[in-house]
């Protein structure tokens, strides 16, 4: 589990742009983060892994908090971040590099990470361009590959920030059903930050960022029922749900609808 | 502005890695004043074919020319703006004002009319003067993304060019690249963007160019290209949501025709199709 409990961050300079923030991602979890530009999700995020340590409150990943340097490196481990520009997070001179880099740093054994890369190339599909620098990858295969070089860790918990805004509905639909795959045995979360309403509806939970706190928190289809509410975070609702809503508010019968 | 690409084909070639095939035997005219959207899956070469419209890339085979009249390589740039993915990550001057100067006072232009040309691009992108002197870091996100497009505004191109303009912005944050987009074809400009947000597609795009494995899928209105449900399978894209949500009324027996891009125009064939129906049992 990852406890957030009351955590504050300012950053120098600025106002605050969490202002004491608490929620539990449980095992077995499916969550979208969303609110607009500004709202603190990057922020939030950086904070689970204790690459931003809060002003004050406690992140705490099983049990271990992020402010102590043994639970802060515990949280690397068991927390996969995908970013939402993967060049962000791209560092080594070939695809095969990229994947295996985390895995050094830990010191595997090299026969154990050759197979993992090995696995990790097949699995996302990047066989054919295993020997090409990262920066020569299409959008999608860039997305694939920071995917790879993170399932290669073997997270517990994957937190990507918006990991989907550059790629098109075909391997968006991938990053989902890798996802899907991964949530299987129900030992493993996610939470991801999103401006599409429709990824956000295909999750179980929906929470909300507006003006650094938690604004809303549920099941999506309840959050975005609010229209009201989610037009004052600034949040677009699935255009299905506007429509139906449009429909019943005018009294437009469709019995087999 | 006018270009006409001929059998365009491009290599990704590095002294490191193998050669990569990006486009083959693209021809395609693009005409002044159009709005064009050019879609694609990842890796179909999109972003590698909108370079080739300032001169970034050159083809490797066949050929680019603009008209009227040819334009000198030097002066493409001029006339032809550019804006990749996430183009804030170039912001760099110490105001947003100086960043967005930094372009024209590489023209050879007096001061005032340097200024007047950030002037002008920063009221079209609806950025206030209390936010010129501003560092650009302190800006939100969708504040940069159009100060960014600012920066290109300000050399004032006839055409634009864009890559994911709206990707990662908030909903109003998306609106108001909308209205710049729609504002700068309203006043003659040709405007081609890339996206994979088909919502977007439909809401702004006049014609749709789809590319698939380097190579040109489809050209054509916006209408026939969401219209062809086979062609959008086949390519692994979807029609815009309000048209989805029509399209699954239309199969479950409501005489509605799906093709609307945007939720106001859904909501009014809904109010069309249920007044001819109370009409009809009266």
């Amino acid at each position: 589990m990852i406890e957030v409990r009351d955590i504050t961050v300012a950053y120098p300079g600025s106002v605050s742009v969490l202002r004491g923030v608490s929620f539990q991602i449980r095992r077995g979890e499916r969550i979208a983060l969303m609110g607009c530009n500004g709202a603190g999700k990057t922020t939030l995020i950086r904070c689970l892994n204790g690459l931003v340590a809060p002003d004050s409150g406690d992140v705490r990943v099983d049990g271990l908090s992020t402010r102590e340097v043994s639970g802060s490196l515990h949280a690397r481990g068991k927390i996969g971040m995908v970013f939402q520009d993967p060049d962000d997070q791209m560092v080594a001179v070939t695809v095969e590099r990229e994947i295996a880099f985390g895995l050094e740093n830990i010191g595997l054994p090299r026969p154990q990470m050759i197979s993992r890369v090995e696995e990790a190339v097949q699995r996302f599909r990047l066989s054919q361009v295993r020997g090409v620098s990262p920066h020569l990858l299409s959008g999608g295969e860039r997305q694939r590959l920071a995917l790879a070089a993170v399932w290669v860790m073997h997270p517990d918990y994957y937190v990507l920030d918006e990991p989907t805004s550059l790629l098109d509905p075909e391997t968006r639909a991938e990053v989902f059903e890798f996802l899907d795959q991964e949530m299987k045995n129900g030992d493993r979360a996610f939470l991801m930050a999103t401006q599409f309403p429709e990824e956000a509806q295909s999750c179980s939970r929906l929470l909300v960022l507006h003006g650094g706190r938690i604004a809303a928190d549920g099941h999506p289809g309840d959050v975005f029922s609010d229209a009201a509410a989610c037009s004052g975070f600034g949040l677009r609702i699935p255009a299905a749900m506007e429509l139906d809503q449009f429909m019943k508010d005018q009294g437009f019968a469709f019995p087999s609808h | 502005m006018h270009f006409r690409l001929i059998e365009l084909g491009f290599e990704y070639r590095t002294p490191f890695s193998p050669a990569r095939c990006a486009l083959s035997g693209i021809s395609l005219e693009i005409r002044e004043g159009e709005m064009l959207a050019v879609v694609g899956s990842s890796g179909s070469g999109k972003t590698t074919l909108i370079q080739h419209l300032n001169g970034l890339l050159e083809p490797s085979s066949g050929s680019i020319a603009f008209s009227p009249g040819g334009v000198e390589p030097g002066d493409l740039f001029r006339k032809v703006g550019l804006a990749f993915q996430f183009p804030e990550n170039q912001l760099f001057e110490k105001s947003v004002f100086e960043d967005v100067a930094f372009g024209p006072r590489n023209l050879d232009l007096g001061e005032e009319d340097v200024e007047g040309r950030v002037r002008r691009a920063l009221s079209r992108v609806g950025l206030p003067p209390e936010t010129w002197r501003r560092p650009p870091f302190q800006l939100s996100e969708g504040e940069k993304r159009r100060a960014a497009i600012a920066g290109i505004l300000a050399m004032e191109p006839e055409v634009l060019v864009l890559d994911e303009p709206t990707a990662g912005l908030d909903r109003d944050g998306s609106e108001r690249i909308e209205s710049i987009l729609r504002d700068f074809h309203g006043s003659g400009g040709t405007v081609v963007f890339v996206s994979h947000d088909m919502d977007l597609v439909g809401r702004l795009s006049r014609r749709v160019v789809l590319l698939s494995s380097g190579r040109l899928l489809f050209d054509g209105t916006r209408e026939d290209f969401f219209g062809n449900a086979a062609l959008l399978q086949q390519s692994g894209l979807q029609m815009p949501s309000p048209m989805r949500f029509l399209k699954s009324l239309k199969e479950k027996g409501l005489p509605v025709n799906e093709l609307v891009f945007s939720v106001e125009d859904a909501k009014r064939e809904l109010t069309r199709v249920f007044r001819c129906e109370a009409g009809a049992v009266h």
